[in-house]
C-alpha cells in the first residue's frame, strides 16, 4: 500500500511540476507577446466550449421547440421559430407532448428560424469547428511534414515525382478541392476531415522539403554519415529536429485557414450532416430570409468563426516571431 | 528566358495529367451512380420514369459501362480534343456550352476584383509604410487584420443586413449580363465585387506595406533624399517600383484564391457563374461538368504563375531563371 501510494505522489508531483512548468512557459510567451496571449485566450475559450458543449449548453441543439400557447406575440405563428434573446417561453414536452412542466424554457439568445436554441447551437457548433479543424491540421500537417522530408531527404526522382504531386494539388483551388472530395465522398466527420487536410499538406511539404534541403548539406550530417549513421538515425536525429520550429510554425498559423474551410464548407451544404450544428451551416439556406426580423441569428455565429480565427492567427503570429530565429529579437 | 518557359510549359503536361487523375479518382471512388441519381434504379426498385432498355441506352451514350481506365483514357482524349461531352444532369446539355456560357460571369468578377483590390491595396500600403506607426498605419493594419479573420459570405451577410437597415436596399433578383442590362447587371455586382475586391485588398496592402518598408531603408533612397528630390518624386520613382515586385507573387497567388472566393460570392447571390455551376455539379454528381471544370480552372492557375514568374524576372533583372 505504503509503495503504491509512493509511486502515486512521485507521479502526481511528477506531472503537478510539468503543468507548472507548462504555465510558467505560457505566462511568459503571454507577457513577451501580448497579442499573442489574446489569442491563446480566444482560441482557448473556444476549446473549451468545445469540451464542455453539454455543459455549457442549456439545451439540446437539435431540438425544435414547440410552444404550448402562443403567450408571446409571434409574427410566425405557432411552431414558435426565431424568439429573440432572453425570452422565456412555455414549450411542449417532445416525448409526451405535455405541456413541459417548468416556468418554461429561457432562450439566452433566442432561437433560430427552425425554432432550435441559439446559444446552444453556438456551443456546439464549437466542437464541429474545433474537432473537424484541428484534426485536420494534425492528419494535412503530419502528412505534409513526412513526404517533405522524404522529398528533400532523398531528392533525384523520388523529389521529382513528389513535388510533380504538390504542383498538382496546390493547382486546384483549395475550397474547390474540398468540395470535391466531400460532394463525391458524402459529408462525414471523416470526409470532412480529409478535405481539410488535403488543402493543408502540400504548402507544409514544401516548407519542410526546403528546410531539410538545407540541413543535409551540413557538416554535422556529413559527420554523421561519415561515422557510420544510417538514413533513419540521420533523419530522427539530425534533420527531424531542424524542422520542428517551422512545423509548429505551419501547423500554427493553418489552424485559422482550416477553421474557415470548415465554415465555408458548411456554408455552401457541404459540411457536418444537417441536425448537427456548425457556424458555418448556421449562416447558410433559409437564415438569410430572417436578416431582417431577427438579425442577431447571423450575427452570433460569423462572430464566432471571426473570434477564433482571428485568436487562431494571432497565435499563430506570435509563435512565428518567437520561434523564426530571423524575426526572433524584432 | 524563351528555354525556360518552354521547360515549364513541359512540366504543365505530367501534373494535369496528376490532376486529372486526382479528380477523376475522387468522382469515381465516391459512392453514388449519377443515372440512380437523376432516374432512379429500375433493377432495384426505386421509382424510375425509364425503362430499362433506356436506362440502358442511356448508360451507354454516357459511356458508363466501359471499364474504368478506359473511360479514364476516353475522357483524357476528349479533354485534349477539347469536346468534354455532355453533362449528366438531365437534359445532358453540352459541357464545353455550359462552361463557356458561365465563363464570362466570373471573368467579369474576377477581373474588376483584381484591378480593384490593387488600385485600393497600393496606395494603401505604401501610405501606410511612409507614415509607419501614424493613425493611418494602425488603422490599416487593424482593419486589415480583423477583415481578413471574417469569413467572406459572413461580410457579405452583414452587408446586405446594413443594406437592408439603412437603406432598404437589397440586390436585385435576377442576373443580367452587361451587355444586356449594364445597370441591373452593376447593380447585382457591385457588392459581391466589392467585398472581394476589400479582401484581397487586405493581403496585398499588408504586403504593400511591409515592402515599402524594407525599400524606404535602402541607401539607393537615403541617396535620393540627399540630392534633394521631392519626397513624392522619391517614392513615386524609387520606392513604389522596387516594393512592387513582391507583390505582384502576391497579387497572382490571392488572382488563385481568388476562384474560392467567388464561387462563395455566386452561391450567396446566386450568380449563374462558373463556381456556382461547379457547385451544382458537385451536389450532383456530374462528373463530367466537375472534371472539366476542375481541369480548366488548374491549368489557368498554372498558366497564371508562369506569367507571373516570368513578369518578376522581367521585372527583377538581378533574377536570372535557371
Amino acid at each position: 500500500m505504503i509503495m503504491h501510494a509512493n509511486g502515486r505522489d512521485d507521479l502526481v508531483e511528477n506531472v503537478l511540476s510539468k503543468m507548472t512548468g507548462t504555465i510558467v512557459a505560457i505566462g511568459r510567451f503571454s507577457r513577451k507577446k501580448p497579442l499573442g496571449g489574446l489569442g491563446l485566450i480566444l482560441l482557448g475559450l473556444i476549446v473549451i466550449m468545445a469540451i464542455f458543449s453539454e455543459f455549457i449548453a442549456p439545451q439540446d441543439p437539435i431540438e425544435q421547440f414547440t410552444r404550448t400557447a402562443p403567450t408571446v406575440e409571434n409574427p410566425f405563428g405557432d411552431p414558435l421559430r426565431l424568439v429573440g434573446p432572453f425570452t422565456s417561453v412555455d414549450v411542449l414536452d417532445r416525448s409526451t407532448d405535455e405541456p413541459l412542466d417548468t416556468k418554461g424554457v429561457v432562450f439566452i439568445l433566442g432561437t433560430d428560424n427552425l425554432s432550435r436554441d441559439l446559444f446552444s447551437r453556438l456551443v456546439f457548433g464549437a466542437r464541429a469547428a474545433v474537432r473537424l479543424s484541428l484534426s485536420s491540421v494534425v492528419i494535412g500537417t503530419t502528412i505534409g511534414a513526412l513526404l517533405g522530408l522524404i522529398s528533400g531527404y532523398y531528392g533525384g526522382k523520388l523529389d521529382m515525382f513528389i513535388q510533380r504531386i504538390v504542383d498538382a494539388w496546390m493547382s486546384i483551388p483549395a475550397l474547390v478541392l474540398s468540395l470535391a472530395i466531400v460532394g463525391a465522398l458524402g459529408a462525414s466527420t471523416w470526409t470532412i476531415i480529409f478535405a481539410i487536410s488535403a488543402f493543408v499538406w502540400p504548402s507544409v511539404s514544401r516548407v519542410i522539403r526546403s528546410v531539410t534541403l538545407s540541413v543535409k548539406e551540413q557538416q554535422y550530417v556529413e559527420a554523421a554519415r561519415a561515422l557510420g549513421a544510417g538514413d533513419i538515425r540521420i533523419i530522427s536525429r539530425h534533420v527531424l529536429p531542424q524542422t520542428l520550429a517551422p512545423f509548429i510554425i505551419m501547423a500554427s498559423s493553418l489552424v485559422g485557414a482550416a477553421i474557415t474551410i470548415e465554415a465555408a464548407l458548411a456554408f455552401l451544404g457541404l459540411g457536418v450532416p444537417a441536425p448537427q450544428a456548425s457556424w458555418g451551416q448556421m449562416l447558410s439556406g433559409q437564415v438569410v430570409q430572417f436578416i431582417r426580423e431577427q438579425p442577431l441569428v447571423v450575427i452570433w455565429p460569423g462572430l464566432m468563426i471571426t473570434i477564433a480565427v482571428f485568436g487562431a492567427n494571432l497565435l499563430g503570429d506570435s509563435l512565428r516571431d518567437v520561434l523564426d530565429p530571423r524575426l526572433r529579437g524584432t | 528566358m524563351r528555354q525556360y518557359i518552354a521547360r515549364r510549359l513541359l512540366l504543365f503536361i505530367p501534373t494535369l495529367f496528376i490532376v486529372s487523375l486526382i479528380i477523376f479518382g475522387l468522382l469515381r471512388l465516391g459512392p453514388g451512380d449519377p443515372i440512380e441519381q437523376y432516374y432512379g434504379d429500375a433493377t432495384s426498385g426505386t421509382e424510375t420514369n425509364l425503362s430499362a432498355k433506356e436506362i440502358q441506352e442511356l448508360r451507354e451514350y454516357l459511356n458508363l459501362d466501359d471499364h474504368i481506365t478506359v473511360q479514364y483514357f476516353k475522357w483524357i482524349g476528349d479533354i485534349v480534343t477539347l469536346s468534354p461531352g455532355q453533362s449528366f444532369r438531365p437534359p445532358n446539355l453540352d459541357v464545353l456550352d455550359e462552361v463557356v456560357d458561365a465563363l464570362p460571369l466570373t471573368a467579369e468578377i474576377a477581373l474588376t476584383t483584381i484591378v480593384l483590390s490593387l488600385l485600393i491595396a497600393i496606395p494603401l500600403g505604401v501610405i501606410s509604410a511612409v507614415r509607419q506607426d501614424t493613425l493611418i498605419d494602425y488603422g490599416l493594419r487593424v482593419f486589415s487584420i480583423g477583415f481578413l479573420a471574417m469569413p467572406i459570405f459572413w461580410t457579405a451577410i452583414l452587408a446586405l443586413l446594413i443594406g437592408i437597415e439603412t437603406a432598404n436596399w437589397i440586390p436585385p433578383l435576377e442576373y443580367k449580363e452587361i451587355w444586356q442590362d449594364p445597370l441591373q447587371n452593376v447593380k447585382k455586382l457591385w457588392l459581391p465585387i466589392l467585398i472581394l475586391a476589400i479582401n484581397s485588398g487586405a493581403v496585398i496592402a499588408r504586403m504593400m506595406r511591409s515592402a515599402t518598408l524594407e525599400v524606404l531603408r535602402q541607401d539607393y533612397v537615403r541617396t535620393a533624399h540627399a540630392k534633394g528630390l521631392k519626397e513624392t518624386l522619391v517614392i513615386s520613382r524609387h520606392v513604389i517600383k522596387n516594393a512592387m515586385l513582391p507583390v505582384v507573387t502576391v497579387a497572382g497567388l490571392q488572382a488563385a484564391i481568388l476562384f474560392s472566393g467567388t464561387l462563395i460570392m455566386e452561391s450567396l447571390f446566386v450568380l449563374p457563374g462558373l463556381g456556382l455551376t461547379l457547385l451544382y455539379s458537385i451536389n450532383d454528381n456530374d462528373f463530367p461538368m466537375v472534371q472539366f471544370i476542375v481541369v480548366m480552372v488548374s491549368l489557368f492557375i498554372m498558366i497564371l504563375n508562369l506569367v507571373i514568374d516570368v513578369i518578376y524576372a522581367w521585372l527583377d533583372p538581378r533574377i536570372r531563371l535557371n
